[in-house]
This record gives C-alpha cells, sequence and structure tokens, in this order.
C-alpha cells in the first residue's frame, strides 16, 4: 500500500500546475489543451539538439565563442565544462534564455523540471550525487537545503553581477550572508478578484474575510498552502507572520475555521480556471495570476483585481542555488553570473510574469509591466512587505491546518 | 527445488514490503528533525496524538464502504449479465470495460473535474435552478470518481466466478420446486460470494488509502487519510507522523479484512471454496 501511495504522490506532483506552471497552462482554451497540460509523460524535458559545443565554438573555452558579444557582462576567466544542468519548477525558464547561454558561452543547458519544493527535495536525496548543478527553491526552502547539506557556499568574486540585486532581496533571514543564493525573482501573496463580480472595494484582510462570510460566501477559495494561509488571519490581528506563539495562533485557527465552511475550494493547481469561469471570484493567492489573467489574449479577464492588504502580506523570493555536488561548477557560475545580467532578467521577468529582483532590469522593463500592481508592488505599498521563514515544523500550525483541510 | 520456486517472490516481497515496511515501523517512534524528516528516537508521542483527530479516518471508512457496496449494487447485475445473458455480445462487452483503462487514470479523473464543474453539471444545475450548485467538492463528487474508476475491479472477479456457474446447478434447483428467486438466492449468491469478497477486498483497501481522486475532485477541501499521510510527509515534513498514521492504518486493515474474510467464509470451508 505504501508503495502505491507514493506512486500515486508522484503522479499526482507531476500532474500538478505550480503557480508557474500556470504562466503556460492560463492559454489553455480546450478541454484538450488542458489535459494535455496536466499530464506531461514525465518530468524532464532536454534543451533542444544543439550543435556540441566542442564543433561550435572549439571546446570548453568560452572565450573562443562568440562570448557576450551582446551582454555586456563579460566572459568568465575560467574553463568551462561541456554542459550545465539546471533543475528547475516548470516553464520557469526563459527559452530565449536558453538559447542565448549556448550562443554567449557554447555551452548547452539540460533542463528538468519539478513541481514543487518538496519534489525536488525528495529527489535530491534519493537521486545520488552530481544530477544537477543549478536548483530554484524558494528562498526559505534554501535554507531547509543548505542545512542539509545539499548547497555549496558561493564564490562572491565569480559573481560580479551580483551587485546589479536589489538589496531588499540581499541578506534575508534564511541566508544572512547570501552564502548561497542568487535571488531570481519575486512576488506577493495577496487578494485576487475578478472585478466584474466584486463591486465593492477590496482593500484589506478585512475586507477579505467579510466579504468571504458575507455576500461572496461559496465563492471564495484560497491556495492548498499553510504558509500563505496563515498570514491572512495572523496580520488581520496585527500578529507577525512568523509567529509561534500559542495565544495568537489558537486566534488564527477560530478565524480560520470560521471562513471554512465559505470557500469554494482550497486549491493552489486550478483556481486561475476557477476565475475564469466564476466558480470563485475571490480569493487568496499569488500575484502571478492576477497579471495572466488581465493579460489573457482573449481580453475577457482585464478586470482581474490585485490587492495588497493594508494590514500587510508577506512576499516571496524565488532562488538560484548551487548544489553542492555539482558536476559543473564553472558553467554554473558562468551561468549564475550572466542570469544577473539586465538584458536576462527583462526576458525572465516577461516569460515569467514575475518581477525581477534587479534593479537595473526594472529600468530596462516595459513601463506598463513595471507599473502594474499585480507585478511590482507600489513603492507606497512596500512596507507592507515581510519575509515569511519556512514554519512546516510548527507542530500547532501543522495541527491547526489539518483542521482547516478537514472542515 | 520447491525452496527454488519460491525463492523469487520470495525476495521480491523482503526487498519490496518487508523492508520498507520495517523502516516505517521505525521510523513510527521517532521525531522529525530540525528540518524535516527522520532523526532517530524511541518515543510514543507519534501513537499518542494519533487518536486526537479521527475524523479523516472516519471520512475515509464512511467513503469506501459506500463506494464497495455502490460498486457490488452496479457491479453484480452487470456481471450477472455478462456471465449468463450477453451471449455473442460478451466479448465486445469485456473489451469496452476494459478500454478506460488505456487511459491515464489521472486523465479520466481530471475529466470529471470538467464534467462536473462550472462548464458542466455544476454550472448547468447553477443556471437551472437560479442558485449556486457545488456538487464538485462535496464528498459525493468522491463517491461517483470512486465508483467510476474501481467498478471494473469488481467486475472482473463476480464475472469470473458466474462464469464458471454450473447450469444444471440451476437446472436441478428448478426441478426441486425452487422459483427463481430463491435459486438465485441460495444457489447463485452463495457461489458467486468469493467473488463478491474478492472483489469487496480489491476495491476496499486501496479505497482506503485513494489520494489522488479527493485531492482533485474534493478541491481540496475533502480530507481522507490519504491527504492526511500527504500533509504529513510533504506539507510538515513530519516523517514519523506520518509514519505513526501509516503503521496504525496498516493494522486496522489487516484485522478488518480479516474479520470480514473470516466472518463471510465462515461455514464455507468445507465446500472447499478459496477466498483469493
Amino acid at each position: 500500500m505504501d508503495e502505491a501511495l507514493r506512486q500515486y504522490q508522484q503522479d499526482l506532483l507531476k500532474a500538478q500546475i505550480s503557480r508557474r506552471r500556470f504562466m503556460a497552462g492560463a492559454a489553455m482554451a480546450s478541454v484538450a489543451a488542458f489535459l494535455a497540460a496536466c499530464a506531461p509523460p514525465s518530468g524532464a524535458a532536454s534543451a533542444p539538439p544543439q550543435p556540441s559545443p566542442s564543433t561550435a565554438s572549439g571546446g570548453a573555452s568560452p572565450s573562443s565563442g562568440p562570448a557576450a558579444s551582446a551582454a555586456p557582462t563579460p566572459a568568465p576567466s575560467y574553463q568551462l565544462e561541456q554542459g550545465m544542468l539546471l533543475y528547475n519548477w516548470s516553464d520557469y525558464f526563459s527559452p530565449d534564455n536558453l538559447t542565448a547561454f549556448q550562443k554567449d558561452f557554447g555551452v548547452p543547458i539540460t533542463q528538468t523540471t519539478y513541481a514543487s519544493n518538496e519534489e525536488m527535495l525528495a529527489k535530491l536525496q534519493a537521486g545520488g550525487k552530481g544530477q544537477y548543478d543549478i536548483a530554484v527553491p524558494t528562498a526559505e526552502f534554501s535554507a531547509t537545503l543548505a542545512k542539509g547539506g545539499f548547497l555549496q557556499k558561493l564564490d562572491k568574486s565569480r559573481l560580479p553581477n551580483l551587485q546589479l540585486v536589489d538589496k531588499r532581496f540581499l541578506t534575508l533571514p534564511f541566508d544572512p550572508n547570501d552564502d548561497y543564493i542568487v535571488p531570481k525573482d519575486w512576488g506577493t501573496t495577496g487578494i485576487i478578484y475578478r472585478g466584474n463580480k466584486v463591486t465593492t472595494p477590496v482593500t484589506s484582510w478585512k475586507d477579505f474575510f467579510d466579504l468571504a462570510k458575507g455576500k461572496l460566501s461559496g465563492k471564495v477559495f484560497v491556495v492548498d498552502s499553510p504558509g500563505d494561509v496563515f498570514v491572512a488571519p495572523l496580520r488581520l490581528h496585527g500578529f507577525d507572520v512568523n509567529t509561534t506563539d500559542k495565544d495568537q495562533l489558537e486566534t488564527a485557527r477560530v478565524e480560520l475555521m470560521a471562513l471554512r465552511p465559505h470557500l469554494q475550494s482550497i486549491d493552489s493547481d486550478n483556481y486561475p480556471t476557477t476565475l475564469q469561469k466564476e466558480a470563485a471570484v475571490m480569493g487568496l493567492a499569488w500575484n502571478g495570476t492576477a497579471y495572466v489573467l488581465q493579460t489573457d489574449p482573449s481580453g475577457k479577464y482585464k478586470d482581474t483585481g490585485w490587492t495588497v492588504p493594508t494590514e500587510g502580506t508577506i512576499y516571496w523570493t524565488d532562488t538560484w542555488v548551487l548544489l553542492a555536488d555539482a558536476p559543473n561548477p564553472n558553467a554554473a557560475y558562468a551561468f549564475l553570473n550572466w542570469i544577473q545580467d539586465p538584458k536576462q532578467q527583462v526576458a525572465e521577468s516577461l516569460y515569467a510574469g514575475y518581477a525581477s529582483c534587479n534593479d537595473a532590469a526594472k529600468t530596462q522593463l516595459p513601463t506598463d509591466f513595471v507599473n502594474n500592481p499585480a507585478v511590482y508592488v507600489p513603492d507606497a505599498d512596500l512596507s507592507l512587505l515581510q519575509v515569511a521563514t519556512d514554519q512546516s515544523g510548527n507542530q500547532q500550525r501543522a495541527d491547526i491546518w489539518a483542521e482547516f483541510k478537514q472542515g | 527445488m520447491t525452496g527454488l520456486l519460491v525463492l523469487p517472490a520470495g525476495l521480491w516481497y523482503l526487498i519490496l514490503l518487508v523492508l520498507p515496511l520495517a523502516i516505517v515501523v521505525i521510523y513510527s517512534f521517532g521525531v522529525r528533525g530540525t528540518d524535516g524528516g527522520y532523526t532517530p528516537a524511541l518515543v510514543l508521542e507519534n501513537y499518542n496524538r494519533l487518536f486526537a483527530r479521527p475524523d479523516p479516518f472516519i471520512l475515509s471508512l464512511e467513503i469506501a464502504i459506500a463506494g464497495t457496496l455502490l460498486c457490488v449494487l452496479i457491479g453484480f447485475p452487470l456481471a450477472y449479465y455478462l456471465a449468463t445473458r450477453a451471449g455473442r455480445r460478451k466479448s465486445l462487452l469485456l473489451v469496452l470495460l476494459v478500454i478506460p483503462f488505456w487511459t491515464s487514470f489521472l486523465i479520466r479523473t481530471i475529466a470529471w473535474l470538467i464534467i462536473l464543474g462550472p462548464d458542466g453539471l455544476d454550472g448547468f444545475m447553477t443556471n437551472l435552478l437560479g442558485q449556486d450548485v457545488a456538487f464538485l467538492g462535496s464528498p459525493w463528487s468522491i463517491l461517483l470518481g470512486i465508483v467510476y474508476n474501481y467498478l471494473p475491479l469488481m467486475i472482473f472477479p463476480l464475472y469470473v466466478t458466474l462464469e464458471r456457474l454450473d447450469q444444471t446447478l440451476l437446472e436441478a434447483s428448478k426441478d426441486l420446486g425452487a422459483a427463481r428467486w430463491a435459486t438465485f438466492r441460495q444457489v447463485t449468491l452463495p457461489i458467486a460470494a468469493p467473488g463478491v469478497i474478492t472483489g469487496s477486498i480489491l476495491v476496499f483497501i486501496p479505497l482506503m488509502g485513494e489520494y489522488v481522486i479527493p485531492s482533485i475532485l474534493g478541491l481540496g477541501k475533502v480530507f481522507l487519510i490519504g491527504n492526511v499521510l500527504q500533509l504529513d510527509f510533504l506539507g510538515s515534513r513530519n516523517w514519523p507522523a506520518g509514519s505513526a498514521k501509516a503503521v496504525v492504518l496498516i493494522a486496522i486493515m489487516l484485522i478488518s479484512v480479516t474479520f470480514y474474510v473470516w466472518t463471510t467464509s465462515r461455514g464455507r470451508a468445507g465446500r472447499d471454496v478459496s477466498v483469493l
């Protein structure tokens, strides 16, 4: 039975549409496309066949390739390996950057994908050494990986472009000395709603709870992620999002259980479709979805709104990390430095729909992208944002979440 | 020689069943590591906390029993028809029963998400009644998904036993003056019993651990024992807590299935009827 359960888990994990994955999935109009998107034959995807680096650019030397012709990033002074192995969320790496890296360095990237931080950790634990060079955990999960010995400390002298990163995304509590992480992009947890159905203004968690328990009862969802859902009741009462205080968590429990009967779903995978079909019209979710719905080619979901609640919320950062047993560390360093170049950052942001952590890139992105509050939180609201630490080990939170799921 | 015959299967079960089971039992006495996973220890805490929240287990049991009963009620007439009345169409009908299995289990379940969702049943009923209908996300939608997916597992063992039913026994019963219902009750049903038992076990045991169907059709709101285990292992990464629940689940399943087989096959031992 255990074996079967594990198989089911694997199947489901592969089938899940993560918050990133949806970026590609959003365009799916037909049932067929939906089904196809939900059931990839496997989690792996390789780079398209490319001429081998040795024939294309005379070997591993980056300087002999058409190195950095477009990018201002200087070519590294060290020998690169013949390939780079990237372990990433699905649809979370710009295909343009994939080809550009090969063009700039003559090193092809082989990409494999996962659907959750936990799936990645399981693969790293179980799969043996030297599977990948770079992975893309959420920042608080990087700390778990680092403590588990899965990451190697970065040699920052090899990453001069780190100076381009907005200081706000450095010295995070999980990695106070920036030993392990290179920020990729960032987003917020807040309130998403369909403007055509939610006509009263939604500005706060209080509005969220009031509407959910009142007018919008049965038309509201929350993402299936305790780290995000706990934010709402805790901030509603002015508590720290990372609190471990028993009484404060108990208050959050009461608040969540009062909300529970009014929920349409507790779901992280399918909620964009739910919003499109108006099966739910408001939810606690991640900002990228709002951007995707607003910019849907059909133009039918332009009314989608995004609120950073006035009581405050969390922001999360996804990070590039170098794995401890990376077989191609030089190529990986070249990549980590190169990817922080604004040109690459712009491509990444526009592809994934999330805000770049790179100050220089922000000035090069289209104005409507940068000024969209669903992508870049307006400067005035930045003070509302806090960093969440990994609380998955807190027993009381785990119990509350189980009770909440149970209803 | 006899030893050699069971060697492959024996090794298989040792490596893939006994050893993993032993690991789960050992883990169930441990504690969660600071960053998740397992740290060796010898505590009973995971078992003590177990009974604080029995609801997911009770709901799983209810759904598994209801699902198994529905499979018998729907599967028996169909298997009976296939075995005794289908005639030349029998092969075609059997193939039709198998064909859905050619599609991935996951895709079949996600298809129900669309059939029942806002573009399907729920949307239709909402328009019809003028008020919100949410069948999807309720335990009933899970029951539907379960019966749909597990029905063939019930039909085939039933079909096999009913197919072997000796027609002369029915004739003898008729000659002895039994009406059709009496014949069915006193001859057909007892002969089909092993099929019912096998089918019930094949359906009930995986149903108790069912995780995918409630995850997809429950919209995250139906919380069964499989979802509890998933949350323990992947959500809070508390392997010992999850292991303790798995151990107790296995124990309860062993006891209840043994009890079920024992009560249903009691008194038939002399008739040389095998159960599985």
